[in-house]
């Protein structure tokens, strides 16, 4: 969780798990929009730490890796949501100055959203795009 | 070392305090203490031993005057101490050591442990204390040696033993100071085997064989990539075999029209194609930044709190931003004049909402919450979006579908005909079209090959060089493993050369000394100390002779041995020996007396009358610098140290 300290954003770097690489990396990596629809690891980072909350589920990380840069997530969409996330989990809008601890929540939802997401997206017979597709669509009750 | 003067203080037969100065010039080197049996010389070289070693006694009471105590009061303490000066590299030192006792009615009670110090004089004659004086000690002469110089001459003989080829052994290599050579040569013996030990937990690095591994997946895209070419110019080819079959089948009155449907038919493919193309770009982004349609909980949930906090006044109402954002929903400006959504005074109210940088943590919670509150719609337009272009795809889909079974049946049509062109034409174009169709298949499935051994390629040039660097890192490992076993090696040869070196010159001076004893001269014609370090004396006929040894003649190797080592030893260290002739015959005295002022540099003996009489006295004479006597009152128990002479 929380260090205690408050890293500037330009120091922070959002990880995930080492054995959960070659899944980010299938997502990401090739030609065909089908096969590989992300086009960046954030954007499988965001996806994960949404369905992990959505699945209501946070688990720590052992042997970490971070490669991705804090700067990547977009101010006014990315960066909204994880601290939404982070509200809503610890139920205190303080967390917002704790932008390390915001980060680590999300990268606990993101090591339990990522084991779903390989399961529905990767370990199932169809292109990955189109079950993404209806990952998202069969989840009409979240609005 | 040289010893200079020894004050002894109640101790043992020495009642209050008592001194005696070594001599110690290089013409007169020898000092006598002269006393007979119980008189006190044993004592004196206790206190020697004690003062510098604390060693030379088991009972710590026993050391201190009998006389001081019984003429102490009950409940007195009483001290007894030795002081001992000597110099040693031109410097002074004085040991002390002190022991004290209380006086009780029944016993004396040993206060502790005995207390030393060591001082070193300066040139101004000031004394200061050393620190570490046990450290100091042992580099001018070591416990381990001092039995070698400091001899008692009832354990003179030992050397000579049978079994004493480890007591001399040992005795040479302390003396020598070979066990520094050997102690180098384990410890660096030490450090290559656990240098070796590491090295092989390191993973062999077989960076050949990954180089191998490498060098055929890059040759295995290379082929792969010469056979894209390779389809790509059959699929050219083929495309010109439709091409021009086209242009047959539109040339040719019978198939004129039907060509042209399948022109048409054909336009609308591709068009078809290039729609879904575009669809499927529009699904991706929209797919991959579909998260927020996951999380609209985490939003709702977000938002009330602030919500809640900002009801209750415990966030800034953030006025500024807020009523940006009421105007901006109002279409209203603050003026209470209307605005169009798009038109410059909209945009400048946006415009205004970017230039704040939020510093506090009331502004990160309002800049979140204003947001957040785009989310739900933004979500809500997302799933409309995402719905609308599956639709469209399920239509396109279908489109497709139905193009392509017309365009089918139209092929159809052109291989059935009637007319043989035709027909053979049509054939034609069903075989370059499967062609066409298998090459693209094989281009896709050659493009997977590629991006798979490319990521492949670059875990092998990742490994290779991990690899590498580990070879890199055990040949420098070899490098140290090798220089450590060299030098424990070096060390071995130099400590092996040099332990024999001393070996044999100890051999020899012993034998020199023994010569001039002029012992038994036709009957033991030669010494030995062999490599395994036993001390032997060999007949006129060659045989071993020294188990047949008296004690005195043990008694008399043994010296020679110890002479021999002190001298090749060349240490600055005094011989100081404790009744060293008891056992000897007046004919090995006189010749031991006329050589032993040789040996070393200052010669201590205690002696009684008897061991030192008129020839043996006559022959030390010449080098004695001073003498003394040590007289016992039988009425107090108690021994005075007179200088004779």
């Amino acid at each position: 969780m929380s260090t205690g300290m408050t890293p500037t954003p330009g120091t922070l770097r959002v990880g995930f798990e080492k054995a959960m690489r070659e899944t980010y990396e299938r997502l990401t990596t090739g030609s065909s929009a089908l096969d590989a629809p992300f086009r960046t690891m954030k954007d499988v980072f965001m996806l994960a730490a949404c369905r992990g909350y959505q699945l209501g589920e946070r688990r720590a990380l052992d042997a970490k890796e971070t490669p991705i840069h804090w700067e990547v997530f977009s101010s006014d969409r990315d960066v909204p949501i994880l601290k939404a996330i982070a509200i809503s989990a610890t139920g205190d809008v303080a967390v917002l100055s704790r932008l390390d601890e915001v980060v680590a929540i999300a990268e606990e939802y993101a090591n339990v959203g990522i084991r779903d997401i390989k399961s529905l997206l990767l370990d199932q017979y169809g292109q990955p795009l189109w079950s993404l597709v209806n990952m998202i669509r069969d989840d009409d009750a979240n609005f | 070392m040289k010893l200079n003067r020894l004050t002894v203080h109640n101790f043992r037969q020495f009642c209050g305090q008592q001194r005696l100065t070594f001599s110690s010039s290089r013409e007169c080197n020898v000092t006598v203490v002269h006393g007979a049996n119980g008189a006190g010389k044993t004592s004196l070289f206790t206190a020697i031993n004690w003062c510098l070693y604390g060693a030379g006694t088991e009972s710590m009471g026993s050391l201190i005057n009998k006389e001081a105590v019984i003429q102490a009061a009950s409940g007195a303490t009483i001290q007894a101490s030795v002081e001992l000066t000597f110099t040693h590299e031109g410097e002074q030192f004085v040991a002390t050591r002190t022991i004290s006792a209380d006086k009780r009615r029944d016993a004396l009670l040993v206060d502790g442990s005995p207390e030393f110090s060591l001082m070193r004089i300066a040139v101004s004659g000031q004394a200061e204390k050393v620190n570490g004086p046990m450290g100091v000690l042992n580099a001018i002469l070591s416990p381990k040696v001092r039995t070698y110089f400091f001899f008692d001459g009832e354990k003179i003989d030992n050397f000579a033993k049978p079994d004493a080829s480890g007591e001399v052994r040992g005795a040479v290599h302390n003396v020598l100071r070979l066990e520094r050579l050997e102690r180098g040569r384990y410890h660096l013996g030490e450090a290559a085997a656990t240098l070796r030990r590491e090295w092989k937990k390191t993973a062999t690095s077989d960076v050949t064989h990954l180089l191998d591994e490498e060098i055929a997946k890059r040759e295995e895209v290379t082929k792969i990539e010469g056979r894209q070419d390779e389809l790509k110019g059959e699929i050219a080819s083929t495309r010109r075999h439709l091409d021009d079959i086209a242009n047959s089948l539109r040339e040719l009155e019978a198939s004129r029209h039907l060509q042209g449907t399948l022109d048409l038919l054909q336009r609308q493919l591709e068009g078809v194609r290039h729609d879904r193309e575009e669809l499927v770009g529009q699904i991706r982004n929209d797919a991959t930044g579909g998260y927020v349609a996951l999380v609209g909980d985490a939003i709702a949930k977000a938002t009330s709190l602030i919500d809640e906090k900002r009801s209750r006044g415990e966030v800034p109402s953030g006025i500024r931003e807020q009523l940006l954002h009421d105007l901006l929903d109002r279409l209203v400006c603050i003026c209470a004049r209307p605005f169009q959504k798009g038109d410059a005074v909209y945009h400048h109210l946006e415009d205004m909402l970017t230039v704040a940088v939020p510093r506090t943590l009331e502004d990160d919670v309002l800049n979140t919450h204003a947001a957040l509150r785009q989310a739900p719609t933004q979500a809500t337009e997302l799933r409309a979006r995402l719905n609308g272009a599956i639709r469209r795809k399920v239509q396109l889909d279908e489109q497709y579908d139905a193009i392509n079974a017309e365009a089918s049946d139209v092929r159809r049509q052109f291989r059935v005909s009637d007319q043989d062109e035709i027909q053979g034409l049509g054939r034609s174009q069903e075989r370059y079209e499967a062609d066409w169709q298998d090459y693209q298949v094989q281009l896709g499935m050659n493009k997977n090959k590629i991006e798979t051994l490319t990521r492949e390629i670059e875990d092998v040039v990742k490994r290779r060089k991990k690899a590498e660097a580990a070879q890199e890192q055990n040949r420098l490992m070899g490098r140290k493993i090798e220089l450590a076993q060299s030098a424990a090696d070096a060390l071995q040869q130099v400590y092996l050369v040099y332990a024999e070196d001393m070996r044999q010159r100890i051999e020899a001076k012993a034998q020199g000394i023994l010569d001039s004893l002029v012992w038994k001269e036709n009957q033991f014609t030669r010494l030995s100390l062999d490599a395994d370090y036993k001390l032997e004396v060999y007949d006129r006929w060659g045989q071993p002779a020294r188990a047949d040894f008296s004690a005195g003649e043990r008694q008399v190797l043994s010296l020679a041995f110890i002479m021999a080592m002190a001298k090749v030893s060349e240490r600055e260290a005094p011989l100081v020996m404790d009744t060293p002739f008891g056992r000897l015959s007046s004919g090995h005295r006189e010749n031991i007396t006329a050589t032993v002022p040789e040996m070393a540099d200052q010669l201590v003996l205690f002696v009684t009358d008897e061991e030192l009489r008129e020839r043996s006295l006559a022959n030390l004479r010449p080098r004695i610098g001073v003498e003394y006597q040590l007289a016992f009152d039988d009425l107090t128990g108690c021994t005075t140290i007179e200088e004779v002479g």
